[in-house]
Protein backbone atom coordinates (compact mmCIF):
# COMPACT_ATOMS: atom_id res chain seq x y z
CA UNK A 1 0.00 0.00 0.00
CA UNK A 2 2.80 2.68 0.82
CA UNK A 3 4.56 1.54 -2.04
CA UNK A 4 1.63 2.34 -3.95
CA UNK A 5 1.36 5.55 -2.64
CA UNK A 6 5.16 6.32 -3.14
CA UNK A 7 4.71 5.43 -6.90
CA UNK A 8 2.01 7.37 -7.17
CA UNK A 9 3.75 10.36 -5.65
CA UNK A 10 6.55 9.98 -8.26
CA UNK A 11 4.43 8.76 -10.87
CA UNK A 12 6.44 11.23 -13.77
CA UNK A 13 9.69 9.57 -12.93
CA UNK A 14 11.16 6.06 -12.71
CA UNK A 15 11.33 5.12 -9.59
CA UNK A 16 14.82 3.34 -8.71
CA UNK A 17 14.89 0.43 -6.52
CA UNK A 18 17.15 2.56 -4.35
CA UNK A 19 14.76 5.29 -4.03
CA UNK A 20 12.01 2.67 -3.04
CA UNK A 21 14.09 1.45 -0.39
CA UNK A 22 15.18 4.86 1.33
CA UNK A 23 11.60 5.67 0.96
CA UNK A 24 9.10 3.05 2.09
CA UNK A 25 8.92 3.21 5.64
CA UNK A 26 11.61 5.79 5.55
CA UNK A 27 12.23 5.86 9.81
CA UNK A 28 12.89 1.92 9.62
CA UNK A 29 16.33 2.66 7.51
CA UNK A 30 15.98 5.42 4.74
CA UNK A 31 16.48 8.24 7.15
CA UNK A 32 18.63 7.07 9.76
CA UNK A 33 20.72 5.64 7.05
CA UNK A 34 20.65 8.81 4.86
CA UNK A 35 21.83 10.98 7.70
CA UNK A 36 24.93 8.34 8.18
CA UNK A 37 25.54 8.28 4.86
CA UNK A 38 25.92 12.30 4.40
CA UNK A 39 27.81 12.45 7.27
CA UNK A 40 30.73 9.59 5.97
CA UNK A 41 30.49 10.84 2.32
CA UNK A 42 30.11 14.55 2.77
CA UNK A 43 31.13 15.42 6.73
CA UNK A 44 34.20 16.37 7.72
CA UNK A 45 36.96 14.58 6.28
CA UNK A 46 40.79 13.84 5.75
CA UNK A 47 39.64 12.19 2.72
CA UNK A 48 38.20 14.12 -0.12
CA UNK A 49 34.65 13.95 -1.55
CA UNK A 50 36.18 12.22 -4.73
CA UNK A 51 38.09 9.51 -2.43
CA UNK A 52 35.00 8.82 -0.57
CA UNK A 53 33.26 7.86 -3.48
CA UNK A 54 35.73 6.03 -5.11
CA UNK A 55 36.21 3.81 -1.72
CA UNK A 56 32.09 3.29 -2.31
CA UNK A 57 32.05 2.59 -5.59
CA UNK A 58 34.72 -0.17 -5.12
CA UNK A 59 33.17 -1.99 -2.36
CA UNK A 60 29.94 -1.88 -4.15
CA UNK A 61 31.86 -3.45 -7.41
CA UNK A 62 32.86 -5.98 -5.10
CA UNK A 63 29.46 -6.89 -3.92
CA UNK A 64 28.09 -7.13 -7.38
CA UNK A 65 25.96 -4.27 -6.68
CA UNK A 66 25.10 -1.57 -9.54
CA UNK A 67 24.49 0.99 -6.96
CA UNK B 1 48.36 35.04 3.81
CA UNK B 2 45.08 37.24 4.50
CA UNK B 3 43.89 37.19 7.79
CA UNK B 4 40.60 35.69 6.50
CA UNK B 5 42.76 32.61 5.84
CA UNK B 6 45.34 32.54 8.45
CA UNK B 7 41.77 32.09 11.02
CA UNK B 8 40.58 29.33 8.60
CA UNK B 9 43.82 27.32 9.45
CA UNK B 10 44.12 28.27 12.76
CA UNK B 11 40.47 26.87 13.16
CA UNK B 12 41.38 23.43 11.26
CA UNK B 13 44.33 22.92 13.24
CA UNK B 14 41.88 23.13 16.47
CA UNK B 15 39.54 20.98 14.90
CA UNK B 16 42.01 18.37 14.46
CA UNK B 17 43.90 18.56 17.68
CA UNK B 18 39.99 18.63 19.69
CA UNK B 19 39.18 15.72 17.28
CA UNK B 20 42.43 13.65 18.27
CA UNK B 21 42.31 14.52 21.68
CA UNK B 22 38.66 13.70 21.91
CA UNK B 23 38.67 10.50 19.61
CA UNK B 24 41.76 8.84 21.80
CA UNK B 25 40.07 9.86 25.27
CA UNK B 26 36.98 8.50 24.35
CA UNK B 27 38.86 5.20 22.95
CA UNK B 28 40.82 4.79 26.40
CA UNK B 29 37.45 4.79 28.54
CA UNK B 30 35.70 2.47 27.05
CA UNK B 31 38.96 -0.04 26.62
CA UNK B 32 38.44 0.32 30.51
CA UNK B 33 34.57 -0.76 30.26
CA UNK B 34 35.20 -3.94 28.82
CA UNK B 35 38.44 -5.44 29.07
CA UNK B 36 39.12 -9.15 27.91
CA UNK B 37 35.67 -9.13 27.51
CA UNK B 38 33.82 -11.11 24.54
CA UNK B 39 32.29 -7.94 23.52
CA UNK B 40 35.78 -5.87 23.35
CA UNK B 41 36.46 -5.84 19.51
CA UNK B 42 32.11 -4.33 19.40
CA UNK B 43 32.71 -1.68 22.28
CA UNK B 44 36.20 -1.18 20.88
CA UNK B 45 34.29 -0.16 17.36
CA UNK B 46 31.76 1.55 18.98
CA UNK B 47 33.75 3.71 20.45
CA UNK B 48 34.90 4.93 16.87
CA UNK B 49 33.55 8.33 15.72
CA UNK B 50 30.45 7.40 13.87
CA UNK B 51 29.17 5.13 17.28
CA UNK B 52 25.74 7.40 17.61
CA UNK B 53 25.08 7.44 13.81
CA UNK B 54 25.40 3.49 14.01
CA UNK B 55 23.31 3.50 17.10
CA UNK B 56 20.94 5.35 15.92
CA UNK B 57 20.87 2.82 12.53
CA UNK B 58 20.79 -0.30 14.15
CA UNK B 59 17.78 0.57 17.01
CA UNK B 60 15.92 2.09 13.92
CA UNK B 61 16.18 -1.36 11.88
CA UNK B 62 16.46 -3.58 14.93
CA UNK B 63 13.83 -2.10 17.51
CA UNK B 64 11.31 -0.19 15.17
CA UNK B 65 7.51 -0.88 15.87
CA UNK B 66 7.29 -3.67 12.69
CA UNK B 67 5.73 -6.71 11.92
CA UNK B 68 8.53 -8.65 12.92
CA UNK B 69 9.95 -9.49 16.86
CA UNK B 70 13.02 -7.08 17.68
CA UNK B 71 13.98 -10.29 18.99
CA UNK B 72 14.14 -12.21 15.63
CA UNK B 73 15.69 -8.94 13.92
CA UNK B 74 18.44 -9.21 16.06
CA UNK B 75 18.98 -12.79 15.97
CA UNK B 76 18.93 -12.33 11.89
CA UNK B 77 21.42 -9.21 12.34
CA UNK B 78 23.56 -11.81 14.83
CA UNK B 79 23.23 -14.48 12.10
CA UNK B 80 24.73 -12.46 9.34
CA UNK B 81 26.86 -10.54 11.12
CA UNK B 82 28.37 -14.30 11.78
CA UNK B 83 28.43 -15.43 8.81
CA UNK B 84 30.29 -12.10 7.48
CA UNK B 85 32.83 -13.04 9.72
CA UNK B 86 32.25 -11.13 13.10
CA UNK B 87 33.64 -13.37 15.95
CA UNK B 88 30.26 -13.18 18.41
CA UNK B 89 28.13 -14.58 21.06
CA UNK B 90 26.26 -18.37 20.16
CA UNK B 91 22.88 -17.36 17.78
CA UNK B 92 19.54 -18.49 18.23
CA UNK B 93 18.59 -20.64 15.63
CA UNK B 94 16.38 -19.23 12.18
CA UNK B 95 13.04 -20.97 10.88
CA UNK B 96 14.89 -22.90 8.08
CA UNK B 97 13.33 -20.21 5.74
CA UNK B 98 14.61 -17.40 6.99
CA UNK B 99 18.21 -19.39 7.83
CA UNK B 100 18.10 -19.77 4.15
CA UNK B 101 17.18 -16.06 3.15
CA UNK B 102 19.62 -14.54 5.52
CA UNK B 103 22.40 -16.70 4.07
CA UNK B 104 21.68 -15.52 0.60
CA UNK B 105 21.63 -11.69 1.72
CA UNK B 106 24.63 -11.78 3.96
CA UNK B 107 26.65 -13.62 1.38
CA UNK B 108 25.39 -12.91 -1.99
CA UNK B 109 23.17 -10.57 -2.13
CA UNK B 110 23.12 -10.02 -5.85
CA UNK B 111 21.49 -13.74 -6.11
CA UNK B 112 18.89 -12.39 -4.24
CA UNK B 113 15.35 -12.89 -6.75
CA UNK B 114 12.15 -12.95 -6.59
CA UNK B 115 11.68 -16.07 -5.86
CA UNK B 116 13.35 -15.90 -3.14
CA UNK B 117 10.76 -13.59 -1.95
CA UNK B 118 8.16 -15.52 -3.04
CA UNK B 119 9.42 -18.30 -1.15
CA UNK B 120 9.37 -16.22 2.09
CA UNK B 121 5.80 -14.60 1.24
CA UNK B 122 4.32 -18.79 0.86
CA UNK B 123 6.08 -19.42 4.28
CA UNK B 124 3.37 -16.85 5.82
CA UNK B 125 5.80 -13.31 5.83
CA UNK B 126 3.74 -10.31 4.69
CA UNK B 127 6.07 -7.99 2.41
CA UNK B 128 6.43 -5.44 5.56
CA UNK B 129 8.00 -8.35 7.26
CA UNK B 130 10.58 -9.68 4.78
CA UNK B 131 11.67 -6.02 4.29
CA UNK B 132 12.03 -6.01 8.09
CA UNK B 133 14.44 -9.23 7.61
CA UNK B 134 16.26 -7.84 4.43
CA UNK B 135 17.06 -4.77 6.72
CA UNK B 136 18.48 -6.95 9.89
CA UNK B 137 20.06 -9.12 7.49
CA UNK B 138 21.95 -6.37 5.34
CA UNK B 139 22.84 -4.33 8.77
CA UNK B 140 24.28 -7.63 10.32
CA UNK B 141 26.58 -8.09 7.18
CA UNK B 142 27.38 -4.82 6.40
CA UNK B 143 28.75 -3.81 10.26
CA UNK B 144 30.16 -6.90 10.67
CA UNK B 145 32.65 -5.94 7.69
CA UNK B 146 33.03 -2.41 8.44
CA UNK B 147 34.24 -4.12 12.34
CA UNK B 148 36.63 -6.46 10.70
CA UNK B 149 38.12 -3.82 8.53
CA UNK B 150 38.27 -1.40 11.22
CA UNK B 151 39.86 -4.05 13.53
CA UNK B 152 42.38 -4.96 10.46
CA UNK B 153 43.52 -0.92 10.55
CA UNK B 154 44.29 -1.54 14.23
CA UNK B 155 46.74 -4.15 13.78
CA UNK B 156 44.37 -7.03 15.25
CA UNK B 157 45.89 -10.53 13.71
CA UNK B 158 42.47 -12.13 14.72
CA UNK B 159 40.61 -10.07 12.56
CA UNK B 160 42.71 -10.42 9.47
CA UNK B 161 43.23 -14.43 9.49
CA UNK B 162 39.78 -14.80 9.94
CA UNK B 163 38.93 -12.98 6.41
Amino acid sequence: MRLKVIELVLKDQPVSDIRRTLTYRAEVFGHPFSAYLQEILRGPSDWSVGERELFAAFVSRKNQCMY
Amino acid sequence: MSMCQTLALLFNIVRLALREMFGSQEMESCNALAPDSLEEERAGFLCMRYAEQTRILSNAVLSSPGETNPTLRRAVETQAAKLSGRASSPTSPLPDEVERYVTKVALHAYKVTDRDIQALAEAGYSEDAIFELTLSAALGAGMARLEIGLNALKGDADATQSH
